[in-house]
Parts: structure tokens; sequence; C-alpha cells
């Protein structure tokens, strides 16, 4: 462990760790609210057009795009979230130690 | 003909709800971005005590990516809510369905003074055609909105294939797409999506086992059809001496027997393994002699290889340069009788020219590719004549150039087609016909037509097609499929292509030296293949035709006076 990684302050990675679950979920909550309704929408006004159907397509390729953007902030958060704990217990041994 | 009264019951304003709903997940999309900023990348990482070492580090990169991607999907988004509010222009033409519609129904309903008069039917007829005109209106603004959405989709399936192309793989299964080889003429983004969703592993598998029908699926990246092609190439010529011994051995059993109907079943099949023997060879000598020129600098792919097309007289199209990557793309589609036995090396030589002419020429490196197209069904005798061939030639090319955009998401080249005489025929009806063709510019080059009165038909940017004739070629001014691209009514822009080949005995000679090294039409098509417009020299007037046998040239020097 190199002495800068010590300088982390634990109540921010743990601040960000949850800012950044948060928005994960509200990512994906917004494709999904796309996902779920605009399609319904275009097929009701516009029965059995073309237009409907590559709007679905679109609609759910987006979706898609939106989830694995959301996937990738889920994997940060659980890595500053980890990363807080490994901190946590090194810093406890290290207190131990009388080295910090 | 679509339901009129299903198309009139359509209420396309109610997209602008949708629209709003799109735009509130844009938000939500920036929103977040910006929290990322705000709430986490500045505490962690600008504050005075911010998080340091080699772990920050990572969250930081990671984080910044993340927020690029955020940016790139609100965009994306936001595109999508913009089609969206655009197709509710679909409004206007139902509206026209509608009211014409309850007009007709009143004319059915009303009961005329004279049930059997004459003007009471021409009424109802012009009210039905006027009816009949509205339905295609809304299907075609239809198939405009839907088209512009196939657009959006495109765009996530390429960021998906940037990002994640498990997530694209799951979602083409959901959409129904088969996960083994795309059948033959799918849809060229299909084949493009299919192809970057699969695993390096699988890719080589395929390459391995089904070269033959990877090699011409358009939509597979150049390095792939290569690949798959020079596989199928080495796979027959390897085989061929047994598999021609195994038939003539067939043949002696059957003579042997007194099997007539034998005999003629292995000599057909001995005939056709000759024609395919010829053709591979005709391919292989013409890549080798090519690999030799290019000396390893540019790289040389083969795009196409069917011997089995057109009866076994075989397509074949060779690159020069790599497709994939370039900045210019020319494809050169060749004429009369310039099929890929004997004539490939010809065609070859042709795009060769122009590709080595416009790398050469421009202020700069440019990075150029040129693609010998001998993909369609040449004519070799009275076919000549007629427009079939290029009929069935321009969807073949259509195919092609769609099949190379989509194996370029996001990233397409300059793209320039150059058609020489029937050949200009085959490109002027594929830009006539598909105005989605994506061609930048359309140079045509002893042209006896190509298929329209105007360079305005052929839906290409304005001045950016050309027009190739020298004054003693007989055939660009024969005008047989549609007007002379060459005179000045048909506003095309010309370009000096005299030759220094005087039409001695023979009047065609000045028909095919367009692509002579060192010649001004040479010089002007590589200017306008490597995006150099501007450095055509044009060719002011159409010239008369000097009599037969003996044209003159003329130097162009003197024609401007």
């Amino acid at each position: 462990m190199s002495p800068p990684e010590l300088s982390a302050d634990f109540p921010s990675l743990e601040r960000a760790g949850a800012v950044v679950a948060r928005l994960a979920a509200t990512v994906d909550a917004a494709a999904s609210g796309v996902l779920t309704a605009s399609s319904s929408e275009v097929e009701t006004a516009l029965p059995g057009s073309a237009t409907a159907e590559a709007f679905r397509s679109a609609v759910r390729a987006w979706a898609v795009v939106v989830h694995c953007v959301a996937d990738d902030l889920r994997v940060i958060g659980w890595g500053v979230s980890a990363t807080r704990d490994r901190l946590g217990r090194d810093d406890a041994a290290l207190a131990r130690d009388g080295r910090l | 003909m679509a339901d009129a009264a299903a198309l009139a019951a359509w209420v396309p304003q109610q997209l602008a709800a949708v629209t709003l709903r799109l735009d509130d997940g844009t938000d939500d999309v920036l929103a977040a971005r910006s929290s990322l900023a705000r709430d986490v990348g500045g505490p962690l990482f600008a504050a005075a005590d911010a998080w340091r070492g080699a772990a920050a580090r990572a969250c930081e990169g990671r984080l910044l990516a993340v927020t690029d991607q955020l940016a790139t999907v609100a965009a994306g988004l936001g595109d999508l809510a913009g089609r969206t509010d655009a197709a509710v222009a679909l409004a206007a033409p139902v509206e026209v369905l509608r009211t014409d519609l309850a007009a007709a129904a009143a004319l059915d309903r009303a009961v005329p003074a004279d049930p059997l008069g004459v003007g009471a039917i021409l009424v109802r007829l012009a009210t039905r055609r006027r009816v009949d005109d509205d339905v295609s209106a809304v299907i075609a603004a239809d198939r405009r909105a839907a088209g512009g959405f196939d657009d959006s989709c495109a765009a996530a399936h390429a960021l998906l294939r940037r990002w994640n192309t498990a997530a694209l793989r799951d979602l083409l299964a959901s959409e129904g797409v088969p996960p083994g080889i795309p059948a033959p003429g799918s849809e060229p983004a299909l084949v493009a999506d299919w192809w970057a969703s699969r695993t390096a592993a699988e890719r080589a598998q395929w390459l391995a086992t089904s070269p033959a029908v990877l090699g011409s699926l358009d939509g597979l990246p150049a390095s792939a059809r290569d690949t798959a092609n020079r596989l199928s190439l080495q796979g027959f010529l390897t085989a061929y001496d047994a598999l021609r011994r195994s038939a003539v051995d067939e043949l002696w059993r059957a003579v042997a027997a007194g099997d007539l109907g034998g005999v003629l079943s292995c000599r057909d099949r001995i005939d056709a393994l000759d024609r395919r023997h010829a053709f591979f060879v005709s391919v292989a000598g013409t890549l080798a002699d090519y690999a030799e020129a290019a000396g390893g600098d540019v790289p040389v792919q083969l795009l196409l290889a069917d011997a089995e097309a057109f009866g076994d007289h075989g397509s074949a199209a060779v690159a020069f340069g790599d497709v994939d990557t370039a900045a210019h793309v020319a494809f050169v589609v060749p004429g009369f009788r310039q099929r890929v036995v004997p004539e490939l090396r010809r065609a070859a030589s042709n795009a060769w020219a122009v590709r080595q002419s416009a790398a050469s020429t421009a202020p700069a490196a440019v990075d150029v590719a040129t693609v010998a197209w001998v993909g369609y069904d040449v004519p070799m005798g009275l076919d000549v004549a007629f427009a079939a061939d290029a009929t069935a030639g321009a969807g073949r090319l259509r195919g092609a150039l769609r099949g190379l955009r989509a194996s370029r998401p996001g990233r397409p080249p300059h793209l320039t087609v150059i058609g020489h005489s029937y050949g200009s025929t085959a490109a002027g009806v594929m830009l006539r016909d598909w105005p989605d063709a994506g061609v930048d510019d359309f140079v045509a080059i002893g042209s006896p037509g190509v298929g329209v009165a105007s360079a305005r038909e052929l839906h290409v940017p304005p001045g950016h097609v050309w027009v190739g004739a020298a004054s003693g070629d007989p055939v660009d001014g024969l005008a047989r499929f549609g007007a002379d691209p060459a005179t000045e009514g048909f506003g095309a822009s010309r370009f000096d292509a005299e030759t220094t080949h005087h039409a001695g005995w023979n009047p065609f000679e000045e028909h095919s030296h367009y692509l002579d090294a060192g010649g001004p039409s040479l010089a002007n098509i590589a200017a306008v293949v490597s995006g150099r417009p501007g450095d055509v020299v044009p060719a002011p007037r159409r010239f008369e035709l000097p009599a037969l046998p003996s044209p003159q040239w003329v130097d162009p020097a003197r024609r401007a006076s």
C-alpha cells in the first residue's frame, strides 16, 4: 500500500459510492420509462405503420445502450465501495501497528 | 393497396407526447452526467484532500469514460426525440386523406340527379383517384419517418458494437436475428451487426467452415471478405486436380458401362470444374500481379470471388488500398466484354491506375482505395444494346455500396463510382433508381448514356456528376440509354478526357484509353476520387465527332481558343 492511497477520505468515498449507485438506478429508470411507454404510444397513434415498427426497434436498441451505461456505473459504484472497505481494513491494521 | 380507412385513422399528433417523454429521458441522462461530475468526480478527485493512487487513477478513468458515454446517449436520445417530432408531419397527408375519403363517402351516399350519367361517374372516378394518391402520399411519408428511426437504431447498434458486443448479440437474438450466418442478400446493416456481435473464435470458425458464403456477404468488413475469398480460392485450386481426376475416372467408367446419361453428366461436371478453374486462375494471377506491383505498400483485397455466378462466368472484385479504413473509396465498373475470364487483369489495371494516380498526384498523401468491381453480368454480344444487364447490375452494385456503408458505421468514406462504357449505364441506373446509394461523386467515361435525361435524376450532389468523353470516341455520343451525358443540356461537369491514341483503322480505339497513365482523363478522375474537384480540368463544350475512319485528336490546349 503506497502512502498516497491512504489519503482517501472515507466519508467522501462512501458518499461517492452511494451517489454512483443512485445515478445508475436513475439512468436505468429513464431507459425503462422510454422503453415501456413510448413504443406503445406510437403503436396506438400509428397502428400497423412502418414508423411504429422502426420506432420500436430504435427504442429497444437505445434502451439496451442505456442499460449498458447504467451497468458500467454500477460497476464503478461497487469498485468505489470495495475500495472504501479495503482502505478501512488496511487503515485499521496500520493504526494497530502504530503507523497511522 | 393499403386500407385507406385504416391509414385515415392514424393520429400522428399523438407523437408529440412521445417526443416530450423522450426529452424527459434525455434530461434525466444529462442530469445524471452532471451529478456524476459534480457529486462524484469533484469531491473525489478535485478536492484538496483528493483520493490519490493507482486505484484512484483507475476509478477516475472509468468515470470519465462513462461521463462521455452518458453524453453520447443523451445526444442519441435527443436525436430520437427530434425524429419523433419530425414524424408528426405525417399528420398533413393523413388529414388530406381523411378529407378526401369523407368526400368520397359523401358522394357514395348522395343520390345524383342522373345516376347513370357520365358526369357523375367521372366525379366518382376523380375522387377515387385522389384517394389513391393520398394513400400513396401517406405511405411515402410513413416510410420516410421509418427510415429516420432505422438510422437512429443503426446508431445505437454502432455504439453497442464499440461498448458491449454481448449486449448487441442479445438484442439481435431478441429481435429474431438467427445466430448463424445471415442468408445471402440479407440487409447489409444486419450482416454488419451479426459479424460485430461474434467473438473472435466464432468468426474464425465461420471463416474456416463457410468461406464461400461469407465472401459474398454484403455488410461484412473488407478484411473478413478478403480472408474468406482467399480461403475459397486456395481451397478450390488445391482440390481441383483431385476433383477433375475423379470426374474423369467416373467418365471412363460410364463409357465402359455404356451409360450415356452418366457420360453426359460427367462431361458437364468436368466442364464446370474447368470453368471454375479458369476463373480462380484468373483471380489468383491478378492478385499475384498486383501483390508484386504493390510491394507490400498497398493492401490488395479480394472482396468478391464467386465462381458460380452468371452461369459459371463468375463475379469478382479486387481492391487496392484498405477499403475498411480509406478516406476515399472508388468503385470502377467495367463495360462490354470485360468478364472475369479473361479480363479481370484489365479491370484491375484500371482500378490500380486510378488508385496510384489519386494517391500520388495529391499535394499530400491521400488514403485512397479503389475497387475493380466485376460484380455484374457484363454484356458479351448484342445484349449490349439493351438495358437488361445494366438494370440487373444496378441492383448488385447497390448491394455492394450499401455493404460498404454498413461495414463502416459512423465513418463512411468519400465514395466515387466510375463507370466505363456500359458500366456507366449500370451505375447510372443504380443512382437513378436508389436515391439512398450514398454516392458522393459519379464519373461516366465513354458512356453510351446513363439511363436519364439529366444529371439531376442521379441523386448525386449538384456539380458532382462528371463526364469524360474523348472527341474521337464513337460510343460516348450514342445516347443509347437516355441523353448524351456530355452535352450542355444534361448538366454534368465535363472534364478533359482527350487521348493520344489516334484511331487509325479502328474507330473504337479511343474508347479504351480513358485510364491510361499520363493522360488528362486519368488525372481528372484521380482528382475527383481524392476529393479535389477544384483540380479537375474542364472541357467546356462537346466536340463534333470527326468523320470516320480517321478521327483526329484535338489538342486540349487549342480548344479554349
